[in-house]
């Protein structure tokens, strides 16, 4: 069909639709409901004047927390990327994830919500935080199939309705984390020696001084870095390790008396978990886990690359012993399944030690088998880099990439506190995140 | 084709989406503080209602709320409508307390009140919702004092003072607390409640109290029937195990407070055999219907108003759920167990103290003035609830009325018919929002 249009016509027809378009730009987010009903999305379009054929869409999705207002929702879709993001079953509840393997069927559903979409041709899943162990272990179970999750060293096994996954075409992740359960055994009060009275009976924890993190004897500083010995470091890491090993060694008896019938409960149980936060120790202590073991790039904030270095945090030290002790902020309490599924991770030595594969929720297990081109992204303020590092190095994909945002906070705006000796907030990581998502974009539309 | 009408098209497109095609337009993601706290905004179709100016607001205390059956039928019905989840959304345990839930309804009605053309604002309260919008108004209606009073087992904060008064409420299916709910709910056969608190010991059951017991009158293939001594017996116990889960809680707040407990800040309280004992879910005796006479919406559309209104629904419960863990077992905490699920009572039926707990219809409602539409579902078990608050509300303008054969949901409730379901009930849903559309209107 031929179709002529008259100058004046067609400039008539332009400019009502063009005034009647430009005040819905951009769209507002719409909400979309996937289920079960905690299972939920927005999805934000990019401005259709500015966008009109976006054929890349990006899926984020945390482990529990609320990413439907998520900074990159705006960010991406400004540089002209579909962006649905997603909140899982266990929204704001990690002891519904029970267990947390089930999260996939939700990126899956997202999955599928935007494959649909009209033009959309290419899906990047993206990973922040917690986010990253989701992201990276749906893509290695949609590539490899549902026995990588069936494995029997897990600690957790999947099930069977993670088969045939639909396959993303890129993953990035940023400030990912190795996994909850790694996050859980390096935060873990290690000083504390009578768990099967606290599990069991609901006993006081009893502390071993030796290993107490907020001991000034120790190495701790109150009112500022704290240093701790290479002695003492070394004998914390592997107390970790210890403690949490037989914190699971006393879940996983549980569920063998559960599938023996001989449990109290025939499904599940409570597992609390006191000093089980807060006690990173390097948090205090800047020796630990600052930099990358390696050169690596360094997105600065005058929008340069170097690619020189060493890269180091600047972050700022500092953990109160407040928080180890509360029970909002220092404990740890989920089921037996959700502990198995999320927070658990076999280990000999907290830092260097990991059994990266025992748990599903590992990034670095994960990417092992993910062939996808791969952006992993560290911020620059927070202490994931050589985390960051570490996921880079283990990942298959041979097109990876690695990079660190001069200045970052974890949420990826400019960390104000990351000032020297005290000093104000000179406006030095003012560009952190237009340099941060101009550098995502760059990534996503140089490959899609 | 050229450039000129691929832009042509495209705008078109986009005008053609957002303009006649969106009917209704979609639901729009609206993000409130804290984090967990959400809503979405769905608005009627603009080529039909072009100038809505009454919004109404549905939140329940943890229940997703986005996506609710109201949304779409409110505002096919041409109101404007927000869906809210509140910050403990999906997770009991956070409500720390639960009171704060009203600054989540604040933001909503704050947000409602600046859109273009909205003069009126209705609260729509569906069951766990009922206990949060009667709250909500009867402190806007009544100042902070109200939730401070000596005998609440928690106490609202400062916060909530000066909180914006909603313009009317809509009770769906309401019970009359969580408290209340869960008082009902407990199975009172557990006699060790201070040990299984206190080192985790197992539930010890004296079998004369025993609901899923065959000699108390529990049949496992149907209705039971319970003797009229030992639902007496049963609903007393249900008061004395809540009063002592309320004292074991109470004591430790103190401790917390006196500085002397293992936490400075709350602890887990996970109550086992807490859930799946609500003895009238197993006889159709108890709380079955209205006690006088009451308006009944048919499904033909009709109202009768000359009779006593009687449910439909079967009896439902199972001992496994009781004995499990996440349908058995209530996990909680200090605080979120005597914000939410707490209230004194001496029998759970007859002889609760409605106003010792901030979460409680029956007593919220006696200090709000606003029009109350209250509204139950007759193929539930709340429908003597309904009548009870409705008896209650201090509101000039009240009305009752009881939807037949509707599920709590206000679904068709096909399970309430012996033999098969032949689809008696198949304007519930129609009826229900025709009925409470008209409500409105005639109000506001």
């Amino acid at each position: 069909m031929v179709v002529n249009i008259t100058r004046p016509a067609f400039f008539t027809i332009l400019l009502f639709l063009v005034s009647s378009s430009v005040q819905a730009a951009p769209p507002p987010p719409q909400y979309i409901q996937f289920s079960p009903s905690a299972t939920k999305g927005a999805l934000y379009r990019p401005d259709p004047m500015q966008f009109p054929d976006s054929h890349i869409a990006v899926i984020l999705m945390h482990r529990d927390s609320n990413f439907l207002s998520h900074i990159a929702t705006t960010e991406l879709s400004k540089r002209g990327m579909v962006v649905l993001a997603m909140n899982p079953r266990c929204d704001n509840n990690e002891a519904m994830c029970a267990p947390w393997e089930n999260n996939a069927l939700d990126v899956k559903q997202g999955m599928e919500y935007v494959r649909k979409l009209p033009g959309i041709t290419k899906v990047v899943l993206f990973g922040h935080s917690g986010g990253g162990p989701t992201m990276s272990f749906y893509q290695a179970v949609a590539e490899a199939g549902v026995a990588f999750c069936q494995q029997p060293q897990k600690l957790m096994k999947c099930s069977n309705s993670l088969a045939k996954l639909p396959l993303a075409d890129g993953v990035i992740l940023w400030d990912s984390h190795p996994g909850n359960g790694v996050n859980a055994v390096r935060s873990i009060n290690p000083s504390v020696t009578n768990d099967a009275q606290i599990i069991n009976n609901q006993a006081t924890p009893k502390i071993d001084n030796s290993l107490d993190p907020f001991s000034v004897k120790n190495g701790y500083n109150p009112n500022g870095e704290s240093h701790y010995s290479n002695t003492f470091k070394e004998k914390y890491f592997k107390a970790q390790s210890a403690r949490m090993n037989r914190l699971i060694d006393i879940a996983l008896g549980k569920m063998q008396q559960i599938e023996t019938g001989s449990y109290k409960y025939p499904d599940d149980d409570v597992f609390i978990v006191p000093r089980a936060n807060a006690s990173r120790l390097f948090s205090m202590d800047l020796s630990v886990e600052n930099n990358s073991d390696k050169l690596a790039k360094l997105l600065k904030n005058d929008g340069s690359i170097v690619d020189c270095c060493i890269v180091k945090s600047v972050r700022v030290a500092g953990q109160s012993p407040d928080s180890n002790k509360t029970f909002w902020g220092g404990t740890m309490y989920l089921s037996l399944k959700s502990f198995l599924s999320v927070r658990a991770m076999r280990s000999t030595h907290s830092i260097d030690g990991i059994d990266w594969c025992s748990s599903n929720n590992s990034a670095p297990c994960n990417l092992q088998k993910v062939s996808v081109p791969l952006l992993v992204v560290a911020m620059g303020g927070h202490y994931f880099i050589h985390d960051g590092e570490n996921i880079y190095n283990m990942a298959a994909s041979k097109d990876k990439d690695f990079i660190v945002i001069e200045g970052a906070t974890h949420g990826g705006t400019p960390c104000k506190s990351c000032m020297p000796d005290g000093q104000k907030y000179d406006g030095r990581y003012d560009n952190a995140v237009k340099n941060n998502f101009d550098y995502l974009a760059k990534w996503i539309s140089d490959r899609y | 084709m050229s450039n000129s009408i691929k832009i042509l098209l495209i705008l078109a497109i986009n005008f053609f989406t957002t303009h006649l095609i969106a009917d209704p337009l979609p639901p729009e993601f609206i993000q409130f503080t804290p984090s967990a706290t959400m809503g979405a905004l769905y608005y009627p179709d603009p080529d039909i209602y072009p100038n809505p100016h009454i919004a109404t607001l549905n939140m329940h205390r943890t229940a997703n709320r986005l996506s609710h059956i109201s949304m779409e039928e409110m505002a096919k019905r041409g109101f404007v409508i927000l869906g809210m989840n509140p910050r403990c959304q999906n997770n009991e345990s956070r409500c720390i307390p639960w009171e704060n839930n009203a600054l989540d309804v604040k933001q909503g009605i704050e947000y409602l009140r600046n859109l273009p053309g909205i003069t009126k604002i209705i609260l729509l309260g569906g069951s766990g919702g009922g206990p949060t919008m009667s709250f909500y108004q009867a402190v806007a209606e009544n100042g902070k004092d109200f939730c401070q009073q000596p005998d609440k087992l928690v106490k609202c904060s400062d916060e909530l003072a000066n909180l914006p008064r909603a313009d009317g409420i809509v009770f769906r299916d309401a019970h009359l607390g969580n408290g209340a709910n869960a008082l009902r709910s407990l199975n009172p056969a557990v006699l060790n409640d201070v040990e299984i608190m206190n080192s985790n010991a197992e539930p010890k059951l004296d079998p004369r109290l025993d609901p899923f017991n065959i000699d108390n009158g529990y049949n496992p293939n149907g209705v039971s029937s319970y003797a009229e001594d030992f639902k007496e017996t049963y609903f007393r116990a249900q008061s004395d195990r809540m009063n002592r889960l309320i004292d074991i809680a109470m004591g430790r707040m103190q401790q917390i407070e006196a500085g002397t407990y293992k936490y400075p800040d709350d602890d887990a309280f996970v109550i086992p055999n807490s859930d799946g004992t609500r003895l009238m879910r197993l006889d159709l005796s108890i709380d079955h219907s209205t006690l006088k006479p009451r308006k009944f919406l048919r499904d033909d559309g009709t109202i009768e108003d000359c009779c006593i209104v009687s449910s439909v629904r079967p009896v439902d419960l199972k001992p496994e759920n009781n004995e499990s863990f996440w349908s058995g077992a209530r996990m909680l905490t200090l605080r979120s167990f005597l914000s939410t699920r707490a209230i004194r009572s001496t029998q759970a039926m007859t002889e609760i103290d409605y106003c010792s707990s901030n979460n409680s219809t029956a007593c919220n409602v006696q200090d709000i003035s606003v029009p109350v539409l209250i509204t139950a579902m007759g193929g539930h078990y709340f429908i003597r609830n309904s009548e009870i608050y409705y008896e209650l509300a201090k509101s000039k303008d009240k009305d009752f009325i009881v939807l037949e054969g509707a599920l709590h949901g206000i679904t068709p409730c096909k399970a309430c018919v012996p033999g098969g379901y032949d689809g008696r009930y198949d304007n519930s849903v129609k009826n229900y929002y025709d009925y409470v559309a008209k409500w409105i209107n005639e109000r506001f």
